[in-house]
């Protein structure tokens, strides 16, 4: 968008802000009208394929992604910090694991938890009790364990490894960060924090998160659709045979494809010539970090932080699948 | 981004979740039961577009317009990007996932055989209808004994490959267009092949020895093909 229109507005009108949303709105005027035109224009299966799977995403997303913003401003307009702290155990060692097994409460995909975490952090719960939320919400919720139980039929042991290994990754994460992540958590305090958001009516807390979170599960999306539609899975089926390349290989995936985390067994179900452990992999390291929440998490707790909570995340995730793996598949 | 058009944006994201789903638009992108969700996404954001709209603006903060938001009311460049959607899906209407993704997961492994037991098809004078994924997983158990000698018919949509073979093939999602997975059987004996992504019910009979992993890939001697509107829910 050209940047001088609306300086011109501003020197001209004292209402100057006005500028930009007409511009807006006509700009989608203008598309929508010339749709007739650009369509042939943009008739190509490679183009819509992308078209397909990033619209797909975004739309699968949107119901999880408002209700999660709609948690999360109840949580900071109405739920006291007092009500709060009578929730979570005083000690941030024990809150840990009590909100590893919080996450059991929220059968959401993970773009919910982003903003709830951001509301408790918000409300002065530990940062790292509310991002063990975080990891374990999408992971061991009931909606994820009877999905990955449906995709995985006669193999009971699955479930019950992949629920162990998210709820091991989150509650490592969290003491890891209580126990070494001073540098983490100070960029956290410094970009995540919005000190307004008790100042907000509980309509202003939901538009403003929204909008925070919107763009970022938008740009996630595009990236993942075209890792979807460039990216042919046979390339991913060569190293299958080998154990320690495979794993990485399916963790790399479950990142950079970004799937919801009540479907992603039946994507990992399909990956036959891959070992157990290596699927594994793949279910813990998805709800834990994907590149959509990396891009939501950049835009709420800050890139710096982001840049060094993501590679911890997804080696923690990385371990405990394996680990879990080995003793029970 | 100013107020109003941060309005703006959530707007629009709203009527389009409200048009797709009032429609079978959505249907291109998720799978069924998300119409409800989708329909109280839309309504929620529109009525928020409005509060948005018509709340006053407070005096005192008419410089950013917003003073009653107190200094976080910027929202990050990244906003933006949030019209992309919609502005995708008024001028280019992605289609539902066809031919093109098909042929590129061609080589992806095929849906198993369920666990339970493997009931013959039903009897009956004429062909049976059998959805493409389990004509494949027959072929492929008891040496393909359920399906042997039987006159099926396959609908789907046609995908072709370099050797000028042509497919009857079907997409399955579970969730949403994100982790479709292809499964396509196919068709000997009509080399007249028809459009791409045209839709097509292929009635005939097994190819004994073709399956799944097998020397030739699952397919089907046919004795017609007829031409089919494609349905409103292209996936399984």
């Amino acid at each position: 968008m050209s940047r001088s229109a609306p300086d011109r507005a501003v020197a001209k009108n004292p209402g100057p802000r006005l500028g930009q949303t007409e511009i807006v709105a006509v700009a989608l005027l203008a598309v929508l009208l010339s749709q007739r035109w650009l369509l042939p224009l943009l008739d190509h299966d490679l183009f819509n394929t992308w078209g397909t799977i990033f619209v797909a995403i975004v739309v699968q997303s949107a119901p999880f992604l408002l209700g999660g913003v709609l948690l999360s401003a109840i949580i900071s307009t109405f739920l006291s910090e007092r009500a709060l702290s009578r929730i979570v155990p005083r000690s941030p060692a024990l809150g840990v694991p009590v909100a590893g097994l919080a996450g059991i409460g929220l059968p959401g995909c993970e773009c919910a938890a982003v903003p709830v975490t951001n509301s408790l952090i918000r409300r002065g719960v530990a940062p790292a009790v509310a991002l063990t939320f975080l990891l374990a919400a999408p992971a061991v919720n009931p909606a994820v364990l009877v999905s990955t139980a449906v995709a995985f039929p006669g193999q009971p042991v699955m479930v019950l490894a992949r629920f162990l290994a998210s709820l091991v990754t989150a509650v490592a994460v969290g003491w890891i960060m209580l126990a070494r992540g001073r540098l983490l958590l100070e960029r956290l305090a410094g970009a995540g924090r919005d000190q307004h958001a008790h100042e907000r009516s509980f309509l202003g807390n939901v538009s403003h998160d929204f909008l925070h979170a919107s763009g970022f599960l938008v740009l996630g999306a595009m990236l993942a659709a075209a890792v979807n539609t460039f990216v042919p899975r046979s390339v991913v089926d060569t190293v299958a045979g080998q154990a320690v390349l495979g794993i990485l290989t399916l963790a790399l995936l479950a990142f950079v494809v970004a799937l919801c985390s009540e479907s992603d067994a039946f994507v990992a179900a399909s990956f036959t010539a891959f070992s157990d452990t290596a699927k594994l992999v793949f279910l813990v390291v998805g709800p834990a970090m994907d590149i959509k929440l990396a891009s939501m998490e950049a835009g709420h707790f800050g890139t710096g932080f982001a840049l060094r909570f993501v590679p911890l995340v997804i080696l923690t995730a990385i371990a405990s699948a394996v680990g879990v793996g080995w003793w029970l598949l | 981004m100013t107020r109003t058009t941060q309005a703006l944006v959530i707007g629009f994201l709203g009527a389009v979740l409200l048009r797709l789903s009032l429609g079978d638009g959505y249907l291109r992108y998720v799978s069924e039961w998300m119409k409800w969700p989708l329909v109280a996404t839309g309504v929620v954001l529109l009525g928020l577009t409005a509060w948005m709209l018509l709340r006053p603006v407070p005096e005192d903060g008419s410089k950013d317009g917003s003073a009653e938001d107190g200094p976080g009311h910027k929202v990050p460049a990244m906003t933006w990007l949030a019209i992309l959607p919609g502005v995708i899906v008024f001028v280019a209407s992605p289609p539902s996932l066809g031919a093109y993704l098909a042929e590129r997961r061609a080589g992806d492994p095929v849906a198993a055989a369920p666990d339970a037991e493997i009931l013959p098809l039903p009897a009956s004078d004429g062909p049976v209808d059998v959805e493409v994924a389990e004509f494949m997983w027959r072929a492929g158990v008891e040496d393909g004994s359920t399906i042997e000698d039987r006159d099926v018919r396959l609908t789907g949509f046609v995908s072709t490959d370099e050797s000028g073979s042509w497919y009857v093939t079907r997409i399955a999602i579970a969730c949403c267009a994100a982790d479709a997975t292809a499964s396509r059987v196919r068709v000997e004996g009509h080399a007249d092949v028809p459009p791409r992504d045209s839709w097509v019910a292929v009635t005939g009979r097994w190819v004994v020895g073709s399956a799944p992993g097998a020397e030739s890939e699952t397919a089907i001697e046919a004795t017609s093909v007829q031409p089919r509107e494609a349905p409103a829910n292209t996936y399984q």
